[in-house]
């Protein structure tokens, strides 16, 4: 299934190796951006399929946004499909590889970020989740138009400031550890653009 | 102290009316509660004051001022004065004192987060609101919630004081403000009597 999902530059052995190589070290915490990740003509299909399901609107103190249920609930083939691939045991291993940090099992749902959307400082942390996941598919985005990505930097487990933003990208993969130092945000949407990604964790 | 408050706040009947929307309401709002120059006085001057960030990320982002002007210094008297206790008690028709306040400004970026260290002991919140303008798509609203359900809102509101039966469960935030508040600053002078 990796053959068919994740692009040729990804899938190889020494390829492989370099992203295990880069993970652990990368600041503030261990993470990596995988561009042009996914076969662009499944993943265009998989942003038409996912653009006709439903988004339920959430709000709390810590966000705002539209979020689908489980994509593993939803009867679309595609959606389906890709999450089939996304949970597999060879996706889990090739993450594992790469992460150097054992998981099994993947959840995913869709999530829609509008104008003034956003999610503020949290780690992430709950029962079992090893790895938390960001599959970009936004299209258009730039610096001005918000909805980045943001890292802090901590001190004593404790996020003091951002150090690190990631505008949103179309066939944007994002990993990051799950840990005391994984604090992080999305930064408020300013723009009528919408923030389109599937997104969830890892579990181990 | 009398002279800074709207003098219908001291008749008999629209603080009765007023108790009994709060019986029913667990919260109340009152409008042009300060005299409209006290307000003036007060109000204007914060629109401009210096601003110092106040933040831990993962709870709170606001901001507090660098100096405070006078008339909101006495503000601040008049919340730990007698004659504010018995207007508090009785509104809430319950024997009440001043126990702590202080001077909050929001602007775009800021909140508060629901978290453990943040809570505070169950009272009446008192906020008197020394906005000027505030468009409310905005938000910046204080929300009272008990198992993530929201109970009360007290939107921004130019010159009003707004009270809030907060019990045990009950916790409050202030929701993040977004960049339809524009340089806009929601001023918040807040207490608690219990």
């Amino acid at each position: 299934m990796i053959k068919a999902w994740v692009h040729p530059e990804y899938r190889d052995d020494p390829a492989r190796k370099t992203l295990a190589r880069t993970f652990p070290s990368a600041k503030p915490f261990p993470h990596m951006v995988l561009h042009e990740f996914f076969s662009p003509v499944r993943i265009k299909r998989v942003r038409e399929e996912l653009l006709k399901q439903s988004f339920a609107f959430k709000e709390s103190d810590l966000f705002r946004f539209h979020q689908t249920a489980d994509v593993s609930t939803l009867s679309n083939k595609t959606l389906q499909e890709f999450f089939q691939f996304f949970s597999s045991k060879e996706f889990c291993s090739y993450i594992s590889t790469i992460t150097k940090t054992k998981v099994n099992k993947a959840d995913m749902s869709g999530f829609i970020y509008s104008s003034t959307d956003h999610l503020l400082p949290h780690d992430d942390r709950l029962e079992g989740r090893r790895i938390a996941y960001v599959v970009n598919l936004s299209q258009g985005f730039t610096r001005k138009d918000g909805g980045a990505l943001s890292f802090f930097e901590t001190k004593r487990n404790r996020p003091l400031r951002i150090v690190r933003s990631f505008t949103p990208a179309f066939n944007t993969l994002f990993l990051f550890k799950v840990s005391p130092k994984s604090f992080h945000q999305v930064d408020e949407v300013l723009t009528d653009k919408k923030r389109l990604s599937l997104a969830g964790w890892f579990y181990g | 102290m009398a002279e800074l408050i709207h003098p219908q706040y001291f008749l008999k009947h629209v603080l009765l009316a007023a108790a009994q929307q709060f019986a029913k309401n667990k919260s109340i709002q009152l409008h042009q509660f300060l005299l409209p120059e006290t307000y003036k006085k007060a109000a204007l001057p914060l629109q401009r004051a210096a601003l110092r960030e106040h933040y831990l990320p993962d709870q709170y982002h606001c901001h507090e001022l660098k100096t405070i002007p006078m008339v909101v210094k006495q503000l601040q008297r008049w919340l730990k004065s007698k004659e504010a206790a018995t207007l508090v008690s009785t509104l809430v028709q319950k024997k009440v004192s001043f126990k702590e306040s202080c001077l909050c400004v929001y602007v775009h970026k800021d909140y508060t987060l629901l978290h453990d260290k943040n809570k505070e002991p169950p009272g009446y919140d008192v906020i008197i609101d020394l906005t000027t303008h505030w468009d409310q798509r905005a938000c910046g609203h204080h929300s009272y919630v008990r198992n993530g359900q929201e109970l009360v809102r007290v939107s921004p509101d130019p010159n009003t004081l707004a009270i809030v039966h907060r019990p045990a469960p009950v916790m409050k935030f202030v929701k993040y403000v977004n960049y339809h508040a524009g340089k806009d600053r929601r001023i918040a002078l807040e207490a608690r009597f219990a």
